[in-house]
C-alpha cells in the first residue's frame, strides 16, 4: 500500500472510531442507571417539571431519536448542548479552555519525552553501570505515584520555598491584561507574544512550570522504560553489531541504530500516552486549578452539570480519534519500510 | 610477522544454566594475503573463534589468550583505540544480510558514516563517489546508494555489506558464514566475489564456514575446529586430498563435492554438550576409530608432514 | 534461606511483602484502630471527649486518665490520620478486588467469543474494544462513576469498564493463535462441541495469561480509584479512603499541616508498588528473556 492510500484509509477510519466512541459516550448516558435531571435537582422533583426538562433535553424521545439527534448535533451542528444551571453553550466552554488543557498537555510531553528519552538512552549506553537499575526503579515509583499527590507534594516542596506560584495561569494582573489585547486566538502565548506582551508570556510559562512538570514527570516513568526495552532490543540486532565491527562510535551507534530504530514501538506507545495524558490532565489541572478543559470536568462533577462531562468526553473522543490518525501518519516518516 | 596471531585462545560463556566452554585453547595465525578457512559444525566454536578477534563477543562472555594484529594485542586494547581499529585493519561480514544493514538507513548513508567516523572522506560527496565505484565493481548498481536495505536483494545486500567491510582497506576480513543465509545461486555469485576479491585486493581473511566445499575452493589453507579445540590444520589442498583427523574426513565426506562421485554421508551424532565437554579426545563419542585411548586422554596437537593434528592413532 | 537476586526477585519480595502488608490491613485495619478512624470523638469511661484538629505526629493526649497517641497526628477534622489511613486499605482494594474481577470475567467472555466466533461479531467487537483502549480510561470512569453515584459496587463497575479492552484483546489474540491449534482442530473433527472446545481446549490456556495481567491491572485500579476519589467520585464521608482524604485535606496540606497528605499519598504508592513489582517481576521470572548466546 503506498502511503497517499495509507493516508486515506487511515482518513476514512478515523470517522469510524469516531462514531465507535460517540456512541459509546451515548450509550453510556441513556443506558446506565442514573438521570442528568434527577442528579441535579434531586430525586423528589415534582413529576411535570421532571417531564418539562426532560423534553427540553429531548429525553423524552426514543432512543434511537436521541442518538440520531446526538449524533447530528454533534457532527453537523458542533453543538454539545448548554450547561444546566447558566445555559452557556457547553461548546462555547470547551472552546475557551481547550487552549490551556493543549498547552498543558504539549508542555508536559515535552518534559515526560525529554526525561523519558534522556533515562533510556543513559540506560542503553551505560548497561552495566548501575544506572539502567536506577531508571526501573524510579519508573516504577514513578508510575505508582498518584499524578494529584505528586503535584501536592511539587507544590509544597517546590513552590512554597522558591516562591513559584502554585495555581491558575497567569497573575490577576495579567488576566485583566489579556483580556483587553487586540489580537486573541485563546493560547496565552501566542496572544502575547503576537502583542508584544513578553511580560504575559513570561507569567505564563512560570504559572506553566509546576503542572507540566508534574503531568510529565508522571509520564516519564513510562516513556524511560518503554525508550530503553526497545533500544536494548535494537542494540542486539545484527545491524548494531554489524555497526561496531565496523568502529562506528558507540553513542552513535546509541542513537542511530539503536534509538533511530526504537522510534517506531516508541511512537506507538507514545500514541497509546495520549490517553493517559488527558486523563492525568484532568487531575492535574484540579490539583493546579489550570483552568482547562479536565478543571471544567472537575467543576461539572461539584455542580453535577452532566452536560459539561458529556460535551468533554465527546471532545476527547474527537481527540483521542484525531491523535490516533497523526501517529499512524508519523509512522511513514520513521519507518522507510512502511513509506514504499 | 603473521598479520594475525591467535594464541591460546579461551573463551567462556556463563549462561543461566552453566558455564559453555567455546574456545579451548585455539592458537592459529594468518598470513598477509592469505586467506584462512576456518571450518566446523554449529558450536564448533567458529562463530565464536570469528567474534573475539575484532572483540564483539558478547559480555557474558570470558576470554583469555591472545590476538595479536600486526603486533597489536586486541584483547587489551582501550575501547577507542580498538574503535579506529574496527573497519580500518579488521572489518568482519556477517552470516544473514537481511540484518546486518540499518533499516532506517540509505545505502549511501551506511557508506559514508563510516568513512567519516575513520576520517576516510572529508565530504559526503566524496564518500558517495567512492562508494559507487566499489559498489559497480562488486556489481551493484551505484543507483542502489539511495536505496534502503529493504528494497535489496538478499545477494545484493551482501554485496553491500562486503563492500562496507572492504571500502576503508583493511588488511584482514572476518568472513563469518556469509553464503548461508543466500540461496545456491547466489552463494555461488558471492563465493566468485570473494575469489575475485582474494585476486584482487590481496586481503587477508578469515573465511568462516561449515562447508567444507567452500573452503576448498577459496582459502589457502584450512583449519579444522571441533567442539572448540583445533582437530587439523594445514594447506587446503593437502586436507582435503588426504585428511588426518577422522573429524576432518567425516567432515569432507558430509558435503557435496564438485566434480566428486562419492556417498554424501552425514556426521553420526550430535556434537558434544559444551558445558560438559567428553573427557579424552573431544570426537571419541562420534568417532568410529575411537580407541580406550582416546576417552581417557587428551590428544596434543601435534605437527606431522607440515601439518597439524590432534589425533592419537594419526601423530 | 537466599537473598533474592536480581532485580525480578527483589522486585517480587518486596512487592509480595507489601501485598500481604496491605491485604492484612484491608481485613484486619479498621478493627485494630478502632473508631478514631471516621470521628473524632473519644468515649472514655462514659463521657465524651473531642479529639482537637491539626495535632501533629506523636501528639500524645491524655482523656480520662487514658494516654491516647496520634502517630501520624490528626487531620483537620479531629480523626486519627493513622486510624485512618489503615483503614482506608479495605475500601480501596475491595474496590480494586471487585472492578478487577468484573473487567477480567467480562474481558474473558467477550474475547472468547469474538476469537471463537469471528466474523461481524469479532469486527464490531473489535472496533469497539480498540476505541475504549484508546480512549482516556481515568476519564472513562469519572463519566460513569458520576452518573452511577456513590458505592462501592458503582466505583467498582466505573472502573472496570476502563480495563475490559485490556482483557478482550489479550484473550481474543490467544483464541485466535489457538483456534487453528492441532488438538483443537482435532477435537473440531471429532465432533466436539462449540462450547466444550472452548471450556476444556481454549480456556485452561487462557488462564495463565490472564492471571499474568491480573498484579499489573490491580495496580492501575488501585491508581484510577484514588483518582476518582480524588475528585469526589463514588465516594461517601466519612468513610475512609486515601484519595478522598487528599482532596479533603489539600487546604490544609498546601497550609503547612504536612502529615494530613503525606500519610494517604504513600498509602496509594506503596500499594499501587506492591501490586506492579509482584505482577512486573513474575511476568520477568516466567518468562525470562532469552539467554544471550
Amino acid at each position: 500500500m503506498g502511503l497517499k492510500e495509507h493516508v486515506l484509509y487511515r482518513l476514512a477510519l478515523t470517522p469510524l472510531m469516531l462514531l465507535v466512541l460517540l456512541t459509546l459516550v451515548f450509550f453510556l448516558m441513556r443506558v446506565l442507571p442514573g438521570d442528568p435531571i434527577t442528579m441535579l435537582e434531586g430525586k423528589n422533583i415534582p413529576e411535570e417539571v421532571l417531564a418539562r426538562r426532560r423534553a427540553e433535553l429531548g429525553l423524552d424521545k426514543p432512543l434511537h431519536v436521541q442518538y440520531v439527534n446526538y449524533l447530528y448535533s454533534v457532527f453537523v451542528k458542533l453543538d454539545l448542548g448548554v450547561t444546566a444551571l447558566e445555559r452557556i453553550p457547553v461548546s462555547y466552554l470547551i472552546a475557551t479552555r481547550l487552549p490551556a488543557t493543549v498547552d498543558l498537555a504539549i508542555a508536559a510531553s515535552l518534559v515526560a519525552i525529554g526525561i523519558g528519552v534522556a533515562m533510556g538512552l543513559l540506560s542503553a549506553r551505560y548497561e552495566e553501570s548501575w544506572f539502567p537499575q536506577f531508571a526501573r526503579v524510579y519508573s516504577s515509583v514513578v508510575y505508582s505515584i498518584p499524578v494529584f499527590y505528586l503535584g501536592l507534594l511539587l507544590q509544597v516542596g517546590l513552590a512554597r520555598p522558591s516562591g513559584l506560584p502554585t495555581t491558575g495561569r497567569l497573575s490577576p494582573v495579567n488576566m485583566v491584561a489579556l483580556d483587553s489585547l487586540p489580537v486573541r486566538t485563546g493560547f496565552v502565548l501566542i496572544d502575547s507574544l503576537a502583542n508584544g506582551r513578553l511580560d504575559i508570556a513570561a507569567d505564563y510559562l512560570v504559572h506553566m512550570l509546576l503542572p507540566a512538570l508534574t503531568l510529565g514527570i508522571y509520564l516519564s516513568g513510562i516513556f524511560t522504560r518503554v525508550t530503553y526495552l526497545s533500544v536494548s532490543d535494537a542494540m542486539v540486532q545484527d545491524y548494531t553489531r554489524a555497526a561496531r565491527a565496523r568502529g562506528i562510535r558507540e553513542w552513535r551507534v546509541v542513537t542511530r541504530y539503536g534509538f533511530r530504530n526504537a522510534l517506531i514501538p516508541l511512537l506507538t506507545m507514545a500514541g497509546l500516552q495520549v490517553a493517559a495524558l488527558l486523563g492525568g490532565a484532568v487531575l492535574t489541572e484540579t490539583t493546579f486549578n489550570w483552568e482547562g478543559v479536565g478543571l471544567l470536568v472537575y467543576e461539572g462533577i461539584l455542580k453535577r452539570d452532566y452536560a459539561i462531562v458529556q460535551g468533554a468526553v465527546t471532545v476527547y473522543a474527537l481527540i483521542v480519534a484525531l491523535v490516533s490518525l497523526v501517529v499512524d501518519v508519523a509512522y511513514t516518516l520513521v519507518d522507510p519500510r512502511v513509506r514504499y | 610477522m603473521s598479520l594475525l596471531r591467535v594464541q591460546d585462545l579461551w573463551v567462556r560463556y556463563r549462561t543461566r544454566r552453566g558455564v559453555v566452554e567455546a574456545l579451548s585453547g585455539v592458537s592459529l595465525s594468518v598470513e598477509e594475503g592469505e586467506v584462512l578457512g576456518v571450518v566446523g559444525e554449529s558450536g564448533s566454536g567458529k562463530s565464536t573463534l570469528g567474534l573475539a578477534v575484532i572483540r564483539l563477543l558478547p559480555r557474558s562472555a570470558e576470554v583469555r589468550g591472545s590476538v595479536l594484529l600486526n603486533g597489536k594485542d586486541l584483547t587489551s586494547l582501550p575501547e577507542e583505540e580498538l574503535r579506529r581499529i574496527r573497519g580500518r585493519e579488521v572489518s568482519m561480514v556477517f552470516q544473514d544480510p537481511y540484518s546486518s544493514l540499518n533499516p532506517v538507513m540509505r545505502i549511501g548513508d551506511h557508506f559514508v558514516e563510516l568513512m567519516m567516523e575513520h576520517g576516510a572522506a572529508a565530504t559526503r560527496e566524496e564518500a558517495l563517489e567512492a562508494a559507487g565505484e566499489l559498489l559497480e565493481r562488486l556489481g551493484v548498481p551505484r543507483e542502489r546508494l539511495n536505496d534502503y536495505p529493504h528494497q535489496l536483494s538478499g545477494g545484493q545486500r551482501q554485496r553491500v555489506a562486503i563492500g562496507l567491510a572492504l571500502i576503508l582497506k583493511p588488511r584482514l576480513v572476518i568472513a563469518d558464514e556469509i553464503t548461508t543465509a543466500l540461496d545456491a545461486l547466489v552463494e555461488r555469485q558471492i563465493i566468485d566475489l570473494v575469489k575475485e576479491v582474494k585476486r584482487e585486493y590481496r586481503t587477508s581473511m578469515l573465511f568462516i564456514t561449515h562447508n567444507m566445499g567452500l573452503v576448498a575452493e577459496v582459502a589457502d589453507r584450512v583449519a579444522v575446529l571441533y567442539a572448540g579445540k583445533l582437530a587439523e590444520l594445514g594447506e587446503v589442498r593437502e586436507v582435503v586430498s588426504n585428511p588426518l583427523h577422522p573429524y576432518t574426513e567425516a567432515l569432507l565426506r558430509s558435503v557435496p563435492r564438485i566434480g566428486g562421485s562419492r556417498e554424501l554421508r552425514p556426521i553420526p551424532g550430535e556434537p558434544p554438550d559444551m558445558r560438559n565437554p567428553p573427557p579424552g579426545c573431544r570426537f571419541h563419542p562420534r568417532c568410529p576409530l575411537a580407541t580406550e585411548r582416546c576417552r581417557r586422554e587428551e590428544p596434543p596437537l601435534v605437527e606431522r608432514g607440515g601439518r597439524l593434528v590432534a589425533c592419537h592413532l594419526r601423530s | 534461606m537466599r537473598l533474592p537476586r536480581g532485580f525480578a526477585e527483589w522486585g517480587l519480595a518486596v512487592g509480595t511483602a507489601l501485598v500481604a502488608l496491605f491485604v492484612a490491613l484491608a481485613l484486619a485495619g479498621e478493627s485494630l484502630v478502632g473508631q478514631l478512624a471516621v470521628s473524632n470523638v473519644v468515649v472514655v469511661d462514659g463521657r465524651v471527649y473531642e479529639v482537637p484538629p491539626l495535632l501533629p505526629p506523636g501528639s500524645r493526649l491524655t482523656v480520662g486518665g487514658r494516654e491516647l497517641v496520634f502517630i501520624m497526628g490528626t487531620d483537620q477534622l479531629g480523626r486519627d490520620v493513622f486510624a485512618r489511613v489503615v483503614s482506608g486499605a479495605r475500601f480501596v482494594l475491595t474496590v480494586a478486588l471487585l472492578s478487577t474481577a468484573i473487567s477480567a470475567a467480562l474481558g474473558t467472555i467477550l474475547g472468547l467469543l469474538s476469537g471463537y466466533v469471528g466474523g461481524f461479531l469479532d469486527r464490531v467487537l473489535s472496533l469497539v474494544m480498540d476505541s475504549m483502549y484508546a480512549f482516556p480510561g481515568l476519564i472513562l470512569a469519572i463519566a460513569i462513576a458520576a452518573l452511577l453515584g456513590v458505592g462501592v459496587l458503582n466505583i467498582s463497575m466505573a472502573i472496570a469498564v476502563v480495563y475490559i479492552p485490556s482483557y478482550y484483546r489479550m484473550v481474543r489474540g490467544v483464541v485466535l493463535s489457538l483456534k487453528s491449534a492441532p488438538f483443537v482442530e482435532a477435537a473440531v473433527i471429532a465432533g466436539a462441541s462449540p462450547w466444550s472446545i472452548v471450556t476444556r481446549h481454549i480456556l485452561p490456556n487462557v488462564v495463565p495469561q490472564i492471571v499474568s495481567l491480573l498484579p499489573v491491572s490491580f495496580a492501575d485500579a488501585i491508581i484510577t480509584e484514588a483518582g476518582l476519589t480524588f475528585l469526589g467520585l463514588g465516594i461517601e464521608p466519612p468513610t475512609p479512603d486515601w484519595g478522598f482524604d487528599l482532596n479533603k485535606g489539600r487546604q490544609f496540606f498546601l497550609a503547612g499541616y504536612w502529615w494530613i497528605g503525606v500519610f494517604p499519598g504513600l498509602m496509594i504508592i506503596l500499594s499501587v508498588l506492591g501490586f506492579l513489582l509482584v505482577g512486573e517481576s513474575l511476568n520477568e521470572l516466567l518468562n525470562p528473556r532469552k539467554v544471550e548466546a
